[in-house]
């Protein structure tokens, strides 16, 4: 039932607007509700097995019951003479496939689209929802910028009923199940995961893996696994690195780290939730100029030091004093933000400023922050004096009140691990 | 040691608010630093002894990479000169193995004072069944004399569901709490 009449139950057939493996896409009118809605009539192989179509029909109601800005709404599945069909949010826009056919986006662009992709994918998640097959072209842009994720969930379905589709040799086309049967292909080959190019059951982490690529097209205009066949991109997801040496240079720290734990390739090693990507790319959004919450410092972490002097050593035990104290220079890293709080962060033992979490953490802080390096712990010292921690804690408080007395913040705050 | 940086602040004036990421509570939860504090720095043996160890408590692959990833960058750095390592895990750990059986632990000095000095003390924990016993009886405690100090509330202690110490690590966690934290002063 892929060529419908010119009306399907109370919806008026428009025009079509894309065809996949499950069936094809109709833009239509809803003479109910007035409103403009997409029709997927699914292929008779889908609608055919009581079992797939009872097990769609479940996953269309979790993704009816998910309310989210981010996530392209279904409005139900529904059943006419010639068969069932879903009835979807109409977004008017282009899909982020076809936006990066005219080459990768500026990075303000960048984390704003993945940002809301990752919004998405963090409510469906929390939904307990996985989407199976997250690429470019199940990305929507509004004409007004807002971004849907489509086709949550219906992956499983959509490959276990799967037909050969000219238009998109990348598809997957074995069937099966993800859940139940080893062998079996899900997704789109360059998106896929390596457990889902390997066969094996798939879960969040495999959503946060095609996220990444997603994430690295969009900088680089080009993604990292894309190959002549379906083979090569298996053989390169499974083989080969994302090269990040293409990453464009102003990339901020937080995106590249965002990257390198995306792309994991064994899931355990990455990032576990898309909350977490949601909130780094937020934070990098603040740091970046043209976003919402552009700054005017961004990423400039400034490396400095502050003098330990006579008034500083005077004020400290002398138990656990160190005479090379006295002039000594106490490192600290300072992102210069412009902001009316001051956060202050103490490096867990043995740690010190130049390490990379805590530069990820100062590039994408809103807020004016500073990481200061115990005395003796420094990156490269030829001595390192032997100071007691009330001495640190001592020093470390003049630092402060030094950065203050200069920032005027409103509040002062310390933060600490462990 | 933000808690201990705030308590030790007699002006008083210094900090707004404190975030102390899954603090230590006693010499139980003091795992890598009550190692090192350990440790002969002149002894290479005795180092080597304790990095073999490093891993044992790990219980993810994830969790066995941070802490190696970790510990791997402290000792490259200072392999010349572990003192000032040494040094600075006996006076993380020290307190807490100085305590006689019987006694408060520090923390709770530690808490009580930096709530003193500041407007808002914020401790985030991970969801560890014996942090969370431990508070649960600090609280009982609290709740007979008073400890945690007059202007302790409930609030102050969060348990995050379904994490681990390590989990809490990422700066990502720490620009969350602290975003939370400036917010709520």
């Amino acid at each position: 039932m892929t060529n419908p009449s010119r009306s399907i139950g109370t919806y008026t057939i428009e025009e079509e607007i894309g065809r996949g493996g499950m069936g094809v896409v109709f833009r239509a009118r809803d003479s109910r509700l007035d409103r403009t809605v997409a029709i997927k009539v699914l292929h008779q192989q889908v609608a055919a097995d009581a079992e797939s179509l009872a097990r769609f029909g479940r996953e269309a109601r979790t993704l009816a019951a998910l309310n989210h800005p981010n996530v392209g709404a279904i409005h139900g599945l529904e059943e006419a003479e010639d068969g069932h069909f879903l009835v979807l949010e109409y977004v008017d826009g282009e899909t982020l496939a076809e936006r990066l056919r005219r080459g990768r986006l500026p990075l303000a662009d960048v984390l704003e689209v993945c940002t809301q992709i990752a919004a998405g994918l963090e409510a469906a998640h929390e939904a307990g929802i996985v989407h199976r097959d997250l690429k470019p072209a199940n990305v929507k842009i509004a004409s007004d910028g807002q971004v849907k994720v489509l086709d949550f969930g219906l992956a499983r379905v959509d490959a276990q009923n799967a037909v050969a589709d000219p238009v998109d040799a990348t598809q997957a086309m074995t069937p099966g199940d993800p859940a139940t049967m080893t062998g079996t292909l899900l997704g789109t080959a360059p998106y896929m995961s390596p457990e889902q190019a390997r066969g094996e059951s798939v879960d969040k982490r495999s959503d946060i893996w095609s996220f990444g690529v997603i994430l690295y097209e969009c900088l680089t205009g080009r993604n990292p696994f894309a190959g002549p066949t379906f083979s090569d991109s298996i053989a390169a997801i499974l083989a080969t690195e994302a090269d990040l040496d293409l990453l464009p240079e102003a990339t901020p720290p937080l995106v590249r780290q965002v990257l390198r734990r995306s792309l994991q390739k064994d899931r355990r090693s990455r990032l576990k939730d898309a909350g977490d990507l949601r909130m780094l790319l937020e934070d990098c959004r603040g740091a970046v100029p043209g976003t919402v919450a552009s700054v005017a410092v961004g990423d400039s972490i400034q490396d400095k030091t502050f003098l330990i002097d006579d008034e500083t050593c005077r004020g400290l035990d002398r138990e656990g004093f160190d005479p090379h104290l006295i002039g000594w220079k106490m490192q600290y890293a300072d992102n210069e933000r412009e902001s009316d709080v001051l956060q202050v962060w103490i490096p867990s033992f043995g740690e010190d400023h130049m390490m990379g979490r805590w530069r990820d953490l100062l590039a994408a802080a809103p807020y004016r922050t500073i990481v200061a390096t115990p005395v003796g712990i420094e990156p490269n010292a030829s001595y390192r004096p032997n100071i007691s921690m009330a001495n640190q804690l001592a020093v470390l408080r003049r630092l402060v009140a030094d950065v203050a007395g200069r920032a005027r913040p409103d509040k002062v705050v310390v933060g600490g691990f462990s | 040691m933000a808690l201990r940086c705030a308590a030790g602040d007699e002006t008083g004036g210094i900090f707004d608010g404190v975030l102390a990421v899954d603090p230590n509570l006693e010499k139980e939860t003091c795992f890598l630093t009550g190692m090192f504090s350990g440790v002969d720095p002149q002894n290479g043996q005795d180092i080597v002894g304790v990095l073999k160890k490093v891993g044992e408590e790990c219980g993810t692959v994830d969790e066995w990479l941070l802490v190696h990833d970790h510990v791997v960058d402290c000792v490259d750095k200072l392999s010349t000169d572990l003192s000032a390592l040494v040094r600075q895990c006996q006076d993380i750990a020290g307190p807490f193995f100085a305590v006689a059986p019987g006694e408060p632990s520090p923390f709770i000095q530690w808490f009580r004072e930096a709530r003193v000095n500041t407007s808002r003390v914020q401790c985030v924990f991970a969801d560890d069944p014996q942090k969370r016993t431990i508070i649960a009886a600090m609280r009982m405690q609290h709740m007979e004399n008073r400890c945690l100090g007059d202007q302790f509330t409930d609030d102050a202690f969060t348990f995050i569901p379904e994490t681990r110490h390590l989990d809490l690590m990422r700066p990502a966690v720490f620009l969350r709490h602290m975003t939370d934290l400036a917010t709520a002063l």
